[in-house]
């Protein structure tokens, strides 16, 4: 059981991702935008965040942003659940301190799974994977810089 | 903010109350029999159960009096939201420590209402304020038998 934060203006998908997690045993939170998502932290850091990145009055990698500022990211794992795709995104959100990246639409049981695996996982860990994801990343576009330039 | 707790083996009924408690700013965690929530009672009590009473396992009254033996309904408080209305079935959750009492089918902002009443006052006004409503019931129903004669 683990205490997680919900960031997300979508009603549906809040209310989806609430009913996934609470059924799985967990305690849960939500945040309707990233300003409101930031105070509710800084008052009473979960254990999990599940951030969405398109938010109105604050986004998620501005929520990220302030996190690293604040220093209570450090206690907490980060899940981004989100719409947008494109690989630049992806590696912004790594840059940021996520520690895991998930995108919509999703099954329930990846949902269910990639939190399990955060819980699993010592911050070690996690910060050694995503350290393998960014190169990865660097990897790619090179590659693609490459072929683009034939 | 609150922990609350709900208690209910209806999926939907647990979806619903979710829902309707998170938007709120709640902390929600659920069980959905009566044995797991006993046992969070005693392990990680919250400030308010929302309490089912036909369960599988352990009923809503068995949680309550298990909650009365570990001693957590001092510092928890307890909706019962159920389908048995009967005065009986009230009484008794009343006389096992519960605090406040609605049937199903309800509307969510009775819910809502319930529990930030619940969150304002003490044990012991919940209990003043409940005698004091079941008085008015009482009178009311006097007076309209002497109406009706």
């Amino acid at each position: 059981m683990a205490r997680i934060l919900i960031a997300e203006d979508n009603a549906e998908i809040r209310t989806l991702v609430s009913s996934i997690l609470v059924e799985e045993g967990h305690k849960v939170r939500v945040a309707q935008d990233g300003q409101q998502a930031l105070d509710m932290m800084l008052d009473d850091a979960p254990d999990v965040l599940v951030l969405d990145i398109m938010m109105p009055q604050m986004d998620g990698y501005s929520v990220l942003k302030e996190l690293k500022s604040s220093g209570i990211k450090e206690q907490m794992k980060i899940l981004i659940l989100t719409a947008k795709t494109s690989e630049s995104d992806w590696v912004r959100g790594y840059e940021l301190g996520a520690h895991a990246y998930l995108t919509k639409p999703f099954d329930p049981d990846e949902l269910i799974n990639a939190i399990e695996d955060l819980l699993g996982s010592t911050k070690e860990q996690l910060l050694v994977r995503r350290e393998a994801e960014l190169d990865k990343a660097q990897l790619l576009s090179r590659l693609e810089s490459i072929f683009d330039s034939k | 903010m609150a922990k609350v707790h709900i208690a209910d083996d209806d999926p939907d009924i647990r979806q619903l109350l979710t829902y309707v408690l998170a938007e709120e700013g709640h902390e929600v965690r659920v069980s959905k029999d009566g044995r797991m929530a006993a046992e969070a009672m005693v392990m990680d009590p919250p400030e308010v159960l929302i309490l089912d009473l036909m369960m599988p396992e352990m009923d809503g009254h068995a949680v309550l009096r298990d909650m009365k033996d570990y001693q957590v309904l001092d510092s928890t408080k307890v909706l019962v939201l159920t389908a048995k209305g009967s005065e009986h079935d009230r009484h008794l959750a009343f006389d096992l420590g519960a605090d406040n009492y609605l049937t199903k089918p309800f509307e969510p902002d009775e819910v809502i209402e319930a529990v930030e009443t619940m969150l304002e006052l003490s044990k012991e006004e919940l209990k003043v304020r409940r005698e004091q409503e079941r008085d008015t019931a009482h009178l009311l129903s006097q007076l309209e038998s002497i109406l009706d004669e």
